[in-house]
This record gives structure tokens, C-alpha cells and sequence, in this order.
């Protein structure tokens, strides 16, 4: 009888040892997802679904996406490409000087 | 004892979870970023210069204001253009792809211009960032950290450029690194 009792009061702590052990694990991974929820990087990951989403539904609804291609289409979209470009001048955009202390009136160091 | 367990216990806890909170906390405000400038500079400005610069301070962050503005303008219309790039070579794809043809190249091309605008985007916002920076610091209370900031500005501006030239050498070598490929394979 004694003995039984005994056996059944380890039985106990082996169940209460892996339960805690459960509940530490289960916390340990709860915090970090709870952080993650709360924090700009999850804000940034919900940002970059919805630009995908957005992008998705731009490219269903306003481009072809079924007629065959041919060799003449991907040429004359070299020359699409190279009005599209047009636009894009870096050295005079991000100009260096334009911060410079010349610029700025300001005396060098 | 029990009580010396549960302790221990706990400070096992903190000692993993610590590490993590502080991590998700080191957020640079303007102040540490101009701050940190000087100190990397290592900044001293005599008083002659300092004259010069209260004098010039206000017009100054004006300009500095309004070209940040301005670059940030730029950045958008720049990233509008290279997104709508991608839409049509994301579309060129799809429709490569029903007619049995491999444009693997395109997909890599939109992968790469995708990094590249990354950086793009990165760099253009800590150079806009660091000029509404100086633009709004006191001059009076900080001129080390006005200057220290311009320098600052000056080399994320080279940045910059510099990712955004890779970002067009792209689409300017897609010609011969991406279509003449696919050309040749739809000719075949």
C-alpha cells in the first residue's frame, strides 16, 4: 500500500516535470511571435504582401498576359525600354554637387 | 528550496529573452545619427566657421529642405518606372510560359532589379532621412552636428548614385544579358 502510493506520487512529479517543461517551451515560443506581431518588422512584412497584392492585380487587369510572344515583340520592347529609360538621369539627379560646400556657401574643413 | 528552483527558472528565462528585447529596442533616433557623425568625424569647428554657418544656417535648411523633397520626388518617380518595367516583364513571362518557352533569364533580371531597387530605396531614404535631419537640428545649439550631418548626406548621395547606376545598367545591358536569348530561342 505504502508503496503504491509512493508510485503514484512520482508518476505525479514525472507529469507535473514534462507539463512544465511543455509550458516553458510553449512561452519561450509565444514571446518572440508575440514581439514579432508588436514590432516594424512585421508592419514591414504586411507592407510588402500588400504591394505584392497590388502588383498582382495591376499586372491581371491592364497587361496581356496571354497572347503568344514573338521575336518582333521582345525587339520592339527594346525600343519601349529605351523611351521608358529616357527619364532616368542619375548624374544630374543625384548630382554630387548639389551638397557640395562650394554649393552651400559653406567654408570646407 | 522550491522557491531557489523557481528563481533560477525564471532567470534562465530573462537571460534568453534579454538579448532579444534589447535587440528589438536599439532604434537610431536623429539626434544619435548626427551625433554619431561628429563622433566619426571627429569634428571641431572654429569659431570663424561657426559664424559662417549660424549666419547661413536658416537659408540653408530650406534648400536642404526642399531638396530632400525633391529627391524623394525623384525616388518615386524613378521606382514607378522600374515597377512598371516589372510588370511588363513579369507579363512577357507569363506569356512566355503558356506557349511552352523558357524566360528563366527574365526571371532572373526581375530578381536582380529587385535587389537592386532594395538598395535603392534604402540609400534614397538615408539621404532624404539625414537632410530633413539637418534641415530641422538647431544651429545655434549644434553646428558640429550640421556640418558633421552634410558630410554625412554627401556620402549617402554617392551611395546613392551609385545603386541607382546599377539599378539602370541593368535594363540598359538587358538587351544583350536577357532578350537576345529568348530572340534566338522564339526564331528557333
Amino acid at each position: 500500500m505504502h508503496g503504491e502510493i509512493e508510485k503514484r506520487i512520482e508518476g505525479l512529479h514525472s507529469g507535473v516535470a514534462v507539463a512544465g517543461a511543455a509550458a516553458i517551451s510553449l512561452a519561450m515560443v509565444l514571446i518572440p511571435f508575440i514581439m514579432f506581431l508588436h514590432s516594424p518588422a512585421y508592419e514591414t512584412v504586411k507592407q510588402i504582401k500588400v504591394g505584392s497584392q497590388l502588383s498582382a492585380t495591376n499586372l491581371n487587369g491592364s497587361y496581356d498576359v496571354t497572347s503568344p510572344v514573338n521575336a518582333i515583340d521582345i525587339i520592339n520592347y527594346e525600343t519601349t525600354l529605351k523611351q521608358k529609360l529616357a527619364i532616368i538621369n542619375n548624374n544630374t539627379d543625384f548630382n554630387q554637387n548639389s551638397i557640395s560646400n562650394e554649393t552651400l556657401g559653406l567654408p570646407n574643413n | 528550496m522550491k522557491i531557489q528552483k523557481i528563481a533560477l527558472l525564471l532567470l534562465g528565462i530573462a537571460a534568453i529573452m534579454a538579448p532579444i528585447e534589447v535587440s528589438a529596442q536599439s532604434v537610431s533616433t536623429p539626434d544619435t545619427v548626427l551625433a554619431q557623425a561628429v563622433s566619426d568625424q571627429q569634428l571641431t569647428l572654429s569659431d570663424d566657421k561657426k559664424t559662417i554657418i549660424l549666419a547661413r544656417c536658416v537659408a540653408l535648411q530650406a534648400q536642404l529642405s526642399q531638396l530632400s523633397d525633391k529627391t524623394a520626388t525623384t525616388i518615386r518617380l524613378y521606382l514607378d518606372t522600374y515597377n512598371s518595367t516589372i510588370n511588363d516583364l513579369q507579363a512577357f513571362e507569363l506569356r512566355l510560359a503558356r506557349q511552352g518557352v523558357d524566360g528563366s533569364e527574365i526571371d532572373l533580371l526581375i530578381g536582380k532589379m529587385r535587389g537592386a531597387m532594395d538598395n535603392f530605396t534604402i540609400s534614397g531614404s538615408a539621404y532624404t532621412g539625414t537632410l530633413n535631419d539637418v534641415a530641422s537640428i538647431s544651429c545655434t545649439d549644434h553646428p558640429e552636428e550640421f556640418i558633421a550631418g552634410i558630410a554625412l548626406a554627401r556620402a549617402q548621395l554617392s551611395q546613392l548614385q551609385k545603386n541607382a547606376s546599377q539599378l539602370e545598367q541593368l535594363l540598359i545591358s538587358a538587351p544583350t544579358s536577357t532578350f537576345s536569348q529568348i530572340i534566338k530561342r522564339l526564331s528557333t
